[in-house]
């Protein structure tokens, strides 16, 4: 039997990802918080997890290098991966906004500058209210943009809002919410239905019991 | 100066001994329409801008030059089109039906770094002017058979139906919210086809429906009789009925194992009109195929014609093929590499045009220099014997038996001709 591939993104989502499958009973005995690997296997279950950058969990699981991924929303938006969109794991909670500077007014005579690292998202968020902009795209501490006049307003998610208020910047508008989702492969979910569908009942399982307790 | 030996994103070229295996694959592909009554169709590489423009391939997706007379023309980025625009002008006095078959490069400009080729070879067959369920089960058979002539047999052929998701959404709501639902059914995604729901003017029994669309999927029999107990008007119940004949029709062809459905597929080639689908196999994370039927297509040039066809991706296909270590075997050589010198050049010239009569592959060059330099050439052009003539008489290097002896000519000839069996199987 082939191993099932899963891609999750290193870093926000990470702990919770191995809680989540530990949950659902597969282990993986050489993950530690602290680990450096990138691979690690479940040999019993027959399942592998891959250990990626968060914005390239859409692109392996969309091409077939895994078979399933473990992504937050805003990255799937952002790549628009052509997978499955299976459930929606409820943590990694968060929003996609446009913020600016307080007090900041936007000069209606101007194309709007705007910073992120988001830069289809944006687009396509602007393009719906028929604004046009200049994207900026950066790479991180995307808050700096307009304090540094790179921008006058930012795309990026909060979580609290916090770093966003300590540098004087407010949500103008939400785009989305978003949250950590289970995507599959469309050739996998064909070609490995019954181990997949073993996976998806144990996770459905799971969320509804989480669901039960949360009330 | 550099970047002259690079190549743009998405083409590349194909070295000989992959060519080999593509060949054999794009003829066997051709062998099997033909034995079907396919018969073989080109299509201009060049075609206008505006035969696509209803909206069969996205317009950013082309390749787009402008003709002398400021015209835009494409890079065919579809081959379907331009054959349902052959038949509705040339084959207006046809009656019954015409079976087409083609295997043509088709070029799509694919997001940028996704790894998508930008040209690609695809065949694909096209039945048109009949709307019998036996034609679609027709065509998928054909996509099934050539799958398995390629020695690939883990592969799913799943089915869908335009018609029902259609069908399934016909309530008063806005373009727009009928698309995005589509999207969320086609990716599974119910958490945020509930949310979208929630909003829209339908009744809630119907939308209580609607939410399950996403997992009718799977297994045929369990899908098919799910969807029946949930069907809520005629249209929906004639598309499901549609997918179940060709269904039985396929099980008569003796595929019912390779066959799945999945009522979400939705494709976003929008001239689909009935049954649609796709191929997946195994270990290949995309469709390495896809069809369905496309009854309106002829009518927007003039002619109305029912059809339905499959193209297949021979480039992703040989990737598939290769996960599976298929044909593998296929590589190129050279039977024989006769090596003379400036006395024997003629006889050796000779000697070459018998053995090539007789079948064999067969190189020859002056031999120069050290011998050394010739065997690690042969050997690396995977040459099987060597044969360096000198007056009248013939040295064998036999460079995979690892064996060295010599003959006279007329030996070497006559041992030829007793031992037919050799022959060469290029």
């Amino acid at each position: 039997m082939d191993y099932i591939n899963i891609a999750l993104s290193k870093g926000r989502l990470t702990n919770k990802t191995f809680e989540l499958l530990s949950g659902i009973g597969i282990d993986f005995d050489d993950y530690s918080p602290e680990s450096r690997k990138l691979i690690f296997m479940n040999k019993d279950k027959k399942i592998r997890i891959v250990s990626v950058k968060a914005s390239d969990v859409p692109i392996y699981v969309e091409q077939g290098a895994a078979d399933l991924g473990i992504s937050g929303k805003d990255v799937l938006i952002e790549t628009a991966a052509d997978v499955y969109e299976l459930m929606d794991l409820g943590f990694g909670r968060c929003k996609c906004v446009v913020a600016a500077l307080r007090e900041k007014k936007l000069e209606p005579d101007k194309k709007l500058r705007v910073a992120t690292k988001y830069p289809n998202t944006a687009k396509k968020y602007f393009l719906s209210k028929g604004i046009p902009i200049e994207i900026i795209k950066l790479n991180g501490s995307v808050e700096l943009a307009p304090l540094m006049g790179l921008s006058d307003v930012i795309v990026d998610i909060v979580e609290t809002g916090k770093t966003l208020k300590e540098n004087g910047l407010d949500v103008i508008d939400e785009i989305c919410q978003v949250s950590a989702r289970l995507i599959i492969n469309k050739a996998s979910l064909k070609t490995k239905a019954h181990e997949i569908s073993n996976i998806l009942r144990g996770l459905e399982l799971l969320m509804n019991k989480k669901g039960v307790n949360a009330v | 100066m550099k970047n002259k030996i690079f190549m743009p994103q998405g083409v590349e070229d194909t070295h000989y001994n992959q060519l080999e295996i593509k060949e054999n694959a794009t003829a066997s592909f051709k062998d099997i329409c033909k034995v079907h009554g396919y018969r073989q169709v080109l299509t201009p590489t060049l075609e206008y801008y505006d035969l696509f423009t209803d909206g069969t391939i996205h317009k950013d997706n082309m390749f787009k030059l402008i003709d002398g007379d400021g015209k835009i023309l494409v890079l065919r980025p579809d081959v379907t089109t331009p054959i349902a625009r052959m038949v509705a002008t040339n084959y207006k006095e046809a009656s019954g039906y015409l079976k087409f078959s083609y295997v043509s490069n088709v070029f799509r400009i694919n997001d940028e770094q996704s790894g998508n080729k930008r040209e690609f070879v695809q065949g694909g067959i096209e039945n048109i002017g009949d709307c019998k369920p036996d034609s679609d089960a027709e065509v998928i058979s054909l996509a099934i058979k050539n799958l398995l002539n390629w020695g690939i047999n883990e592969f799913k052929i799943d089915l869908g139906h335009v018609g029902f998701l259609k069908s399934a959404t016909d309530v008063k709501i806005t373009m727009e919210d009928k698309k995005h639902i589509f999207n969320l059914i086609e990716n599974k995604n119910q958490g945020e086809l509930c949310l979208l729901l929630e909003n829209l003017n339908i009744s809630e029994d119907i939308k209580k429906k609607i939410i399950q669309l996403p997992f009718l999927y799977g297994r045929p029999k369990d899908v098919l009789e799910k969807a029946e107990s949930l069907v809520w008007n005629d249209r929906m119940h004639s598309s499901l009925q549609n997918l179940k004949e060709v269904y039985s029709i396929l099980c008569e062809y003796g595929y019912e194992q390779y066959i799945s459905v999945d009522l979400g597929m939705n494709s976003h080639i929008n001239y689909y009109t009935g049954l649609i689908f796709k191929g997946y196999v195994s270990r290949y994370g995309k469709a390495v195929l896809s069809g369905g039927r496309y009854d309106d297509l002829s009518s927007h040039y003039g002619h109305h014609l029912p059809a339905t066809g499959f193209g297949i991706n021979i480039d992703e296909l040989l990737e598939a093929m290769k996960m599976f270590g298929l044909k593998e075997e296929l590589k190129c050589f050279t039977d024989y590499l006769i090596l003379y010198d400036e006395e024997t050049r003629k006889s050796g010239f000779e000697l070459a045009s018998t053995l090539r009569s007789k079948g064999f592959i067969v190189e020859s060059d002056k031999v120069q220099g050290d011998m050394k330099m010739h065997i690690l050439n042969a050997s690396s052009r995977n040459v099987r014997e060597i044969l360096q003539i000198s007056e009248g008489k013939v040295k064998v290097i036999d460079l995979r038996g690892n064996q060295l002896y010599a003959c006279t000519l007329s030996q070497f000839v006559n041992k030829l001709n007793l031992e037919d069996s050799w022959v060469s199987i290029h």
